[in-house]
C-alpha cells in the first residue's frame, strides 16, 4: 500500500499542501510573537481571525475587488483587536477572561452576520460570490520535479507569510517599537521607569498581530477556501499560539512549529484518504498538538534544570 | 472597615444589574433596526420565557447544565485557572455513561440508583480528563487554555468515534445510540414539561462545592491560590496539589453535567458537536462572581437570555446568534474594574470621611 504513495508526485503534493495548511498556523504565530515578547498571552488569535475571514468574503463580495477585500479583512481584525486591549488595558479586565469571552462573541457574532447576510447559517459558499487571492507560479522552479510542485503555484499570502518572518525578525529586533516591545515583555516596570508607557507599547503589540491574523484570515476565506463556513477555524489559533510558545516567541522557530503543526494536519489528511476511520484522523492534529506542547515543555524544564545545576557547580567552584 | 466591605459588594451587584440592563437596551436596539416585526421581537426577547408554562420550565431546564458547568467553573476560575476543559467533559460523559448504561442494564438496577450511578461514572471520567490540562500546567507551566481547548476537540472526535463504532443504532435515519434504558433515566417532576430530578443533583452539587470553597481549609488554600499564587506559597500552601485538586472537581462537576442532562432530556445519544455549555459555565461563574452559591441566579438568568433569543429566533427572523455578542458585553462589563470604579471610591471616600467625623464629633462629646 505504502508503494503507491511514495511516487514523486504524491511527495510533491504532500508537501505542497503542508505548506498550504501551515499559512494561516504561520501568520498567526508571527502575530503571536509580538504580543508574547510584551509578555502578554494572546487568545484571541482565533477570534481575530474568523472575523477576518467573514470580513473578507463579506467585503470581496460586495465590493468585486480582491485588495478591499483584503483590506476589510486586516482592518476587522485589527479592530477586534483594538476592543480587546482596549477592555483589558484601559478598562482593566482581566486579559484572559477578554479573549475568551471575545473568542465566544466571534463565533456567535459571525454566524449572525452570515445569517443576515446570506439568510443561512452554515456557510456563504454560493450566496456571496466573493473573490479569492491568486495563486502564483514561478517560473523556472515549477519544472523542477518534488520541489516544483511543492512550492510553486501557491497562493500569494503564502509567499508573503514566509518573507514576513524576516520583516518579523526586523521589527522585533532592529526597530525602536521592536526594541520597546521586548523591554515591555522583559520587565514592565523598568520600561515603565524610563518613560515607556506599557500599555500603549501593549496595545501596539495586540494591534500588530491582529494585522497578522487578518492575513490569516484572508487566506483562510479567501485562499485555503473561497467561501466562509460558521467556526472554519476549529482550533487554528490555538494551534499557532502554542506554536509560538514552543519556539518561545522567535520568528524563525514559530515558522518551524507551524510547520510541524501543519504537516499533523497534512498527515492527518493523507490518511483519511487510506481509509483510516474519519474521527481518528480529524483528531489527531488536536491530540499531536497537546502531546508536542507537553513533549517542548519536558525539554524546556529538563534544560532549565540542567542549567541550573551547571550554575550551580560553577557558583560552588 | 466592615462598611467598605459593604459598598464594595452593593457596586459588584449594581454593577452586573447595569450590565445586563446594558445588554437589554442594546438587544432592544439591535432588534429594532434588524428585524421585520421590531415589536414582536423586543416583546418576545423580553417576556417570551415567561408567557408559558412550556418555555417557562424550558428556561430551568436550561439552567440545570450551566449551574453544572457554572460551579465547576467557579472552582477553577477561583484557582485562577481558565481550564476550559469542562467544554469537551460535557460532551465525553454523556457519550461514556450512555455506552455504561448498556453494559450496566443487565444487572437490574433500581431506577433510584442506576442514574446515581451513572453521574458517578460521569463525574469520576471528568475529573481524570481535567487532570491532563492540569497537571501540563501546574507541573510544565504549560498554557492550560491551550490543552483543554485542543482536549475539547479531540473529545469530540473520540466521542464520535465511540458513538459510530460501538453504540450506533442503524434504525433511526439520523446518527444517534441505541435507546437508553428506561430505569436509568432521570424521573420528570413536572407534568407536561420536560423538567427531571436533575435539578436536585444539580443543586446538590452548587451547595456542595461552596460548602468545599467556602467552609473548608482547602477551599480556602484554592481561592488564596486564586488570589496570589505567591503569597499561597510563602505562607506553606502547597499550590501546585490546591490548583489540581481546584481543576478535578471543576472537570467532575462538568461530567456529572453531562451524564444528569443525557440521562434528563434524552432517549439517545445523539450530540454530534461542542454543546458550548462548558463555555456557558464560564460566562456563569463570572456572573456568580466566583461564588457557587450564587451560581443558580447567574444559571437562570443565562438561561432567561438563552430561551428569549431562541424565541425570537423561533417568531421572528432575527438568528438567536445575536445574543453571544450581548453576552461578551456582560461580561467585559462585569469584569471591567474601571466600569464604576471611580464613583465606587468617591463613596467609600466620602462614608470614609463620614466615619471619621462621626468619630471627632464623638470625641468632642466626651
Amino acid at each position: 500500500m505504502l508503494a503507491t504513495y511514495m511516487n514523486a508526485e504524491w511527495i510533491g503534493s504532500f508537501l505542497y499542501s503542508i505548506i498550504r495548511i501551515s499559512t494561516p498556523l504561520i501568520f498567526a504565530s508571527l502575530g503571536a510573537c509580538f504580543t508574547k515578547k510584551a509578555g502578554l498571552m494572546n487568545m484571541a488569535l482565533e477570534s481575530m481571525m474568523l472575523t477576518a475571514a467573514l470580513c473578507g468574503v463579506l467585503c470581496s463580495g460586495a465590493s468585486h475587488s480582491i485588495f478591499i477585500g483584503f483590506l476589510g479583512a486586516v482592518i476587522s481584525a485589527v479592530m477586534i483587536a483594538g476592543i480587546i486591549s482596549y477592555c483589558a488595558f484601559f478598562l482593566k479586565t482581566d486579559l484572559y477572561l477578554t479573549s475568551i469571552s471575545i473568542n465566544l462573541a466571534a463565533v456567535g457574532g459571525t454566524v449572525f452576520v452570515l445569517f443576515l447576510t446570506c439568510g443561512q447559517k452554515s456557510t456563504s459558499a454560493g450566496v456571496i460570490n466573493s473573490l479569492t487571492i491568486p495563486q502564483i507560479n514561478i517560473p523556472i522552479i515549477e519544472n523542477i520535479p518534488v520541489i516544483g510542485p511543492a512550492i510553486s503555484g501557491h497562493n500569494l499570502l503564502t509567499y508573503i507569510a514566509f518573507m514576513a518572518v524576516g520583516v518579523v525578525y526586523f521589527l522585533l529586533n532592529e526597530t525602536k517599537t521592536g526594541l520597546r516591545i521586548r523591554s515591555v515583555g522583559e520587565n514592565p516596570q523598568a520600561a515603565e521607569s524610563v518613560g515607556i508607557s506599557v500599555r500603549k507599547i501593549q496595545t501596539i503589540s495586540f494591534l500588530i498581530s491582529g494585522v497578522f491574523c487578518g492575513f490569516a484570515g484572508a487566506f483562510m476565506s479567501m485562499g485555503y477556501v473561497s467561501w466562509f463556513a460558521r467556526d472554519m477555524l476549529a482550533g487554528r489559533g490555538f494551534i499557532s499560539m502554542s506554536a509560538t510558545n514552543i519556539s518561545d516567541a522567535s520568528p524563525v522557530l514559530s515558522l518551524l512549529a507551524s510547520m510541524m503543526f501543519g504537516t499533523s494536519q497534512a498527515v492527518a489528511n493523507a490518511l483519511q484518504i487510506a481509509s483510516v476511520p474519519s474521527e481518528v484522523v480529524s483528531a489527531l492534529p488536536y491530540i499531536t498538538t497537546i502531546v508536542l506542547v507537553i513533549v517542548f515543555a519536558l525539554i524546556r524544564q529538563r534544560r532549565e534544570y540542567t542549567r541550573r545545576l551547571r550554575l550551580a557547580a560553577s557558583i560552588d567552584e | 472597615m466592615k462598611k467598605t466591605r459593604r459598598i464594595e459588594i452593593a457596586f459588584e451587584l449594581l454593577r452586573i444589574v447595569i450590565a445586563i440592563a446594558i445588554a437589554y437596551v442594546l438587544a432592544m436596539i439591535v432588534l429594532f433596526f434588524i428585524s421585520e416585526q421590531p415589536m414582536e421581537a423586543i416583546k418576545s426577547f423580553a417576556f417570551g420565557p415567561v408567557s408559558t408554562k412550556r418555555r417557562f420550565s424550558s428556561v430551568i431546564e436550561l439552567a440545570i447544565p450551566f449551574m453544572f458547568t457554572g460551579a465547576g467553573m467557579c472552582m477553577m476560575y477561583s484557582a485562577n485557572r481558565f481550564n476550559l476543559a469542562g467544554e469537551g467533559i460535557f460532551l465525553f460523559s454523556g457519550c461514556i455513561i450512555t455506552l455504561c448504561s448498556f453494559q450496566l442494564a443487565p444487572l437490574g438496577l433500581s431506577p433510584l440508583i442506576f442514574p446515581l450511578i451513572l453521574i458517578l461514572i460521569g463525574a469520576i471520567a471528568g475529573g481524570i480528563l481535567a487532570l491532563i490540562p492540569a497537571l501540563a500546567r501546574e507541573k510544565l507551566q504549560v498554557n492550560e487554555v491551550v490543552v483543554s481547548i485542543m482536549l475539547n476537540y479531540a473529545l469530540l472526535y473520540i466521542s464520535n468515534f465511540i458513538l459510530r463504532n460501538f453504540m450506533l443504532d442503524t434504525s433511526v435515519t439520523y446518527s444517534a445510540s441505541f435507546e437508553l434504558p428506561e430505569s436509568s433515566k432521570l424521573i420528570n417532576i413536572w407534568q407536561g414539561t420536560r423538567l427531571h430530578t436533575g435539578i436536585f443533583v444539580a443543586l446538590f452539587v452548587v451547595v456542595a462545592v461552596w460548602i468545599f470553597l467556602y467552609k473548608t481549609p482547602w477551599g480556602y488554600s484554592i481561592r488564596t491560590c486564586g488570589l496570589n499564587a505567591s503569597y499561597a506559597k510563602y505562607v506553606g500552601i502547597n499550590v501546585v496539589v490546591s490548583c489540581v485538586v481546584a481543576q478535578i472537581i471543576g472537570g467532575a462537576c462538568a461530567g456529572a453535567g453531562g451524564a444528569v442532562q443525557i440521562l434528563g432530556l434524552y432517549d439517545r445519544y445523539q450530540w454530534d458537536s461542542l454543546t458550548q455549555y462548558g463555555f456557558d459555565g464560564l460566562l456563569v461563574s463570572v456572573l456568580a462572581k466566583r461564588n457557587p452559591i450564587l451560581v443558580p441566579i447567574a444559571a437562570f438568568m443565562l438561561a432567561y437570555l438563552r430561551i428569549g433569543a431562541d424565541i425570537v429566533n423561533y417568531v421572528t427572523d432575527v438568528p438567536a446568534e445575536f445574543i453571544s455578542v450581548l453576552q461578551a458585553i456582560i461580561i467585559l462589563l462585569v469584569a471591567a474594574q474601571s466600569f464604576l470604579g471611580g464613583v465606587r471610591d468617591k463613596v467609600i471616600y466620602d462614608s470614609a470621611k463620614k466615619g471619621m467625623k462621626a468619630e471627632e464629633k464623638k470625641e468632642e462629646v466626651k
